[in-house]
């Protein structure tokens, strides 16, 4: 299991720090005041694993047994050093072995305890399981015939009888998100309190950076985007508007989703996306695709076996599928809003790039083409070592310290800042939009994403026949070339967008007017969804980009918007003589 | 300690300075490399660091001296504190280092933080002038007095920083205020990760890599390879790591060095300029009592440890050295003096309390990779019953100044300079 760089650094910890307590309290009941001078205490196992404390002879009361302290997903979240990063304390409640226990305890359609099992599939997690295919058959493979599979799978094996992917969640999700950006950047402009903190905007679609930030970065919390992820839309589109069309409540919906990395496990436990009405989560389980390929050997299905020609694909519900963004494997954010700029502006507009460091720091400056003017700057930054650098920029650009968290400051002067350095220019103007994602390379190099193939019939450029540490330099330019293959996958079905679009014109040119109509659709249905589930009761359309009333504008806002809390550390280790 | 049978060793230690004042104890000590600064840095659990300045002797000692000229010897070199900086950290500063243009001295601390440090804009500019080999008075003072203030702090890192380090390659002759533009620092620390940082002007560093999920635990020593931009780590996991960065990607280990049975404490790079027609060796300290010496033994080429692509070299220990009775935590490598006809020496001590030199001869075999070592001098109790946390040798010089100088420093809170003296 590998959580992204982000969460691996900062919460999963194998060291028992002996200045880190639990936070998690027990419940401690009528305990007795302690003798003062009592002798120690030991703890006895017995045969069964209770565990019994002990006082010294001539105490008064006999043995107590201890209670075992749980912790559950959602306290380990919450935690600031826990106990140990052992695999099976955090990932129990989540896993292939669940969904299965899950499946064969559920009851029969026809009992009134039956929950509706639906399954979710990133598209990264399309595209890796098709990267894997790929090697193994000899015809063409694409997302869209993984999906078929799939959904056979799910149908024929599972009793799973609806199966999406998350393209037209992440639709809603980009709607929304553009949405946002427009309100933040008006905020900006017109000034008053808080204008430095509307943007840069910053992409909170990737758990590992949202928990980073959460833990140890409590001062980029204003910047991130409120939105929810595509994983989490899917939650709410699932439970509430899918589930009202079949007639059940979210309770009676058993939501699973399968995503490129074990950060998003996180992500669904999160208390934000619990529905304390129903005491159910939006997402009940989140498997990696490592562990949906396990799944399915488990179950005997062979994904590179085509599926008979007399298969007839259930008759799940409908929502559009493998709708494709143009932008990054990311989910494509930062394009978006780019598109949306470069749409409003009167004249032709020009896009520059440039790499800092790294394919994984990239910014892009959109300016209008007959005036010049810088219309838009964003960057795309994945990996947490650009992570590092753009967390000092934004802060030092917003003027807001960063902090540190746990650890102490240094309380003798500030670091020099340059002095007299006023110029203005490209160089110097902050961001208004960064997509941040933890793991170098974007999603589709997520965790939980399928390893390189031994015999995929990559060429191999490391000399053969010597010993050491060949493996490392091997499996370095394996990585690299499996990576492409699952990126270029992911963009199969496709009018291949450029990876940044064409300097000059407008963007929409670039798209076949297929590719335009099933993103109309899926506007159109975004639009139908929201009224379903804000103004039921209206008569009159409405439009995604419009802002409703009153408490349809609330509850749009709680179905398609979180928030973000700093995790404050009470043990700052400080009483500890290092 | 216990006594052994008196054993007749060529050389002797002979103390030349003791310096206290830290109020607890002191966990390393490094020496400025640069002739136009000659200080003695020295940090602490007290989360201070001490400067001593010194009087290089302005003609080197052409034959080695002996116990009765001690006297003479402590004010020949005149170690004097010239300047205590309050770090502000909030825990202990674990380890400090300097650049090479001994300009800037950074400070690793427990609070996960490290602190840039150079004298105030004054003071260096009145400095910048002076000449090497004034030893009286003038210039040479102001190569060592004034205020030093802080000038940048790297945060990031989650847990506490056990070493930080600054590359001595060529990356970093680029002058500018501040430091010199390119130039790299590494950090490692208790969450296991080695960070490398970047100077990009102005006081700014940037991250340009976060190297994690390699050491399987605490990492506790880095070392830059003489020149070039290749680190090294040692850990808790037993194990030394060698990393170089791959332009099209990132940083990444290329090398992995086992055969420690327990922590890697201390970790020292032959220094340049290398007499050794064939390698490159590496020296570790470790919590098993031993010290290592390690080369690369498949094709070695004079000073270059091959191309990005280096999966076919072959890391060997070649030398296991036994001369200690516990835990090794420090260990240092030095040029020999011109009296010693010795390709070079290595100074380590630890938790027995004694101080060993060795000294490693010219290999005479081209085609073997196994140095010729001996122990040629060994002091007892050399901080009296306390630990000691670190040796490090004065820096070299062409003309030999501090030459068979070290320094040490002790859980007594003290620091010592010796001079390595032949037994007659």
């Amino acid at each position: 299991m590998a959580f992204s760089g982000a969460l691996t650094i900062t919460d999963l910890n194998d060291f028992i720090s002996p200045s880190q307590a639990c936070i998690k309290p027990v419940e401690v009941k009528d305990a007795p005041p302690p003798d003062p001078g009592a002798a120690a205490t030991t703890i006895h196992v017995d045969t069964l694993g209770g565990y019994y404390e002990v006082g010294d002879v001539s105490a008064k009361s006999p043995a107590k047994k201890l209670e075992t302290a749980q912790i559950s997903l959602n306290d380990c979240l919450a935690c600031s050093g826990c106990i140990t990063s052992a695999e099976s304390v955090l990932i129990t409640l989540q896993s292939h072995s669940e969904v299965l226990s899950f499946l064969s305890s559920n009851p029969p359609p026809s009992s009134a305890d039956h929950k509706v099992p639906v399954f979710s599939i990133a598209p990264q997690s399309l595209a890796s399981l098709t990267a894997s295919l790929s090697s193994s058959s000899s015809s063409q493979v694409s997302p869209a015939l993984t999906l078929s599979r799939i959904r056979a799978f799910c149908d024929q094996v599972l009793g799973v009888p609806h199966v999406f992917d998350t393209t037209f969640a992440r639709h809603i999700s980009l709607l929304e998100h553009t949405r946002e950006f427009e309100e933040r950047k008006a905020l900006r402009d017109a000034g008053g309190p808080d204008a430095n903190l509307q943007l840069p905007m910053l992409a909170s679609a990737c758990p590992g950076w949202v928990c980073y930030a959460e833990k140890t970065h409590g001062e980029m919390l204003p910047f991130i985007s409120k939105t929810k992820s595509p994983q989490q839309v899917m939650g709410t589109l699932v439970k509430q508007w899918l589930g009202k069309r079949l007639g059940k409540t979210p309770d009676q919906i058993y939501h699973v989703t399968v995503m490129p990395c074990y950060d998003k496990k996180l992500e669904a436990s999160r208390q934000d996306f619990y529905n304390d009405i129903y005491s159910t989560r939006d997402v009940d389980c989140v498997i990696t695709t490592g562990e949906l390929e396990i799944l399915m050997k488990e179950k005997n299905w062979d994904l590179s076996r085509p599926l008979p020609a007399e298969y007839n694909p259930p008759n799940g519900a409908y929502l559009p599928e493998l709708l494709s963004h143009q932008g990054s494997s990311s989910g494509s954010y930062l394009q978006s809003l780019i598109s949306t700029m470069a749409a409003k502006c009167e004249n032709p507009t020009i896009l520059d790039s440039r790499f800092i460091r790294s394919s994984d720091y990239e910014e892009f400056t959109l300016k209008d083409a007959g005036t010049g003017q810088i219309i838009f700057k964003g960057a795309k930054c994945y990996g947490f070592r650009n992570l590092q650098n753009l967390v000092r920029k934004v802060a030092k650009d917003a003027g807001v310290e960063v902090s540190r968290g746990a650890a102490g400051r240094l309380a003798l002067g500030v670091g020099r800042r340059r002095a007299g350095k006023a110029k203005e220019g490209e160089s110097d103007r902050g961001y208004d939009y960064v997509e941040v994602m933890a793991c170098p390379g974007g999603c589709t190099n997520g965790g939980g994403q399928l390893r390189p193939m031994k015999s995929i019939g990559i060429q191999d450029p490391v000399p053969n026949g010597v010993e050491g540490d060949k493996n490392v330099a091997d499996s370095r330019w394996g990585d690299k070339a499996w990576l492409e293959k699952v990126e270029s996958l992911y963009w199969h079905d496709l009018p291949t967008p450029p990876p940044s679009p064409p300097p000059g014109g407008k963007h929409d040119a670039v798209a076949t007017s297929q590719h335009v109509d099933r993103l109309e659709e899926a506007n159109q249905l975004a639009n139908r969804i929201l009224k379903d589930l804000c103004l039921p009761a209206s008569d009159s359309d409405v439009d995604w980009n419009a802002n409703l009333d009153g408490d349809a504008e609330t509850k749009r806002n709680e179905l398609f918007r979180t928030a973000y809390r700093r995790v404050e550390s009470d043990v700052v280790g400080l009483a500890v003589k290092w | 300690m216990p006594s052994s049978p008196e054993i007749k060793y060529p050389y002797r230690l002979e103390q030349i300075a003791e310096l206290t004042g830290h109020e607890d104890k002191v966990w390393s000590i490094s020496w400025n490399p640069h002739p136009d600064h000659p200080l003695l840095a020295s940090c602490s659990s007290d989360k201070s660091i001490r400067l001593y300045a010194y009087s290089p002797p302005s003609t080197p000692s052409s034959s080695p001296s002996t116990g009765s000229e001690r006297k003479d010897k402590e004010s020949e070199y005149n170690f004097r504190h010239v300047s205590t900086i309050a770090t502000g950290h909030s825990k202990t500063v674990r380890s400090i280092a300097w650049t090479n243009d001994g300009r800037t001295l950074a400070s690793a601390s427990f609070d996960s933080t490290v602190g840039l440090w150079e004298r105030s804009p004054s003071n260096a500019d009145a400095s910048s002038s002076s000449s090497a080999g004034d030893d009286v008075g003038g210039n040479k003072e102001l190569g060592v007095s004034g205020e030093w203030e802080l000038t940048t702090t790297l945060e990031g890192p989650d847990s506490e920083i056990k070493s930080v380090a600054f590359s001595t390659s060529s990356s970093s002759t680029s002058p500018s205020p501040y430091g010199n533009v390119g130039g790299l620092v590494a950090t490692c620390s208790r969450d296991k990760s080695v960070w490398i940082w970047e100077n990009v002007g102005d006081g700014e560093w940037e991250t340009v890599s976060v190297i994690m999920g390699v050491h399987s635990q605490d990492v506790k020593c880095l070392a830059w390879y003489p020149g070039e931009d290749i680190l090294a780590s040692g850990s808790y996991d037993d194990t030394i790591k060698l990393y170089i960065d791959d332009p099209q990607d990132d940083w990444y280990d290329f090398a992995t060095l086992e055969g420690h049975t327990s922590t890697v404490w201390s970790l020292a790079w032959e220094p340049l300029p290398s007499p050794s027609s064939s390698t490159r060796y590496l020296a570790s300290a470790s919590d098993d009592k031993s010290l290592r010496i390690w080369a690369r033994t498949d094709a070695p080429k004079k000073g270059v440890l091959g191309h990005v692509n280096s999966s076919d070299q072959r890391w060997e220990c070649v030398k296991v050295l036994k001369g200690h009775e516990r835990s090794v935590y420090s260990v240092s490598w030095g040029h020999a003096p011109s009296f010693a006809a010795d390709a070079g020496w290595i100074a380590s001590t630890g938790s027995d309390d004694r101080i060993n030199i060795w000294s490693i001869k010219a290999l005479t075999n081209p085609t073997s990779h196994v140095p010729l070592v001996e122990l040629i001098a060994s002091r007892e109790d050399a901080h009296g019953i306390y630990d000691l946390n670190a040796v490090a040798w004065a820096p070299h010089t062409t003309t030999g100044e501090m030459e068979g100088v070290l320094a040490s420093c002790g859980d007594d809170g003290v620091v010592r300079v010796w001079k390595v003296v032949k037994n007659d």
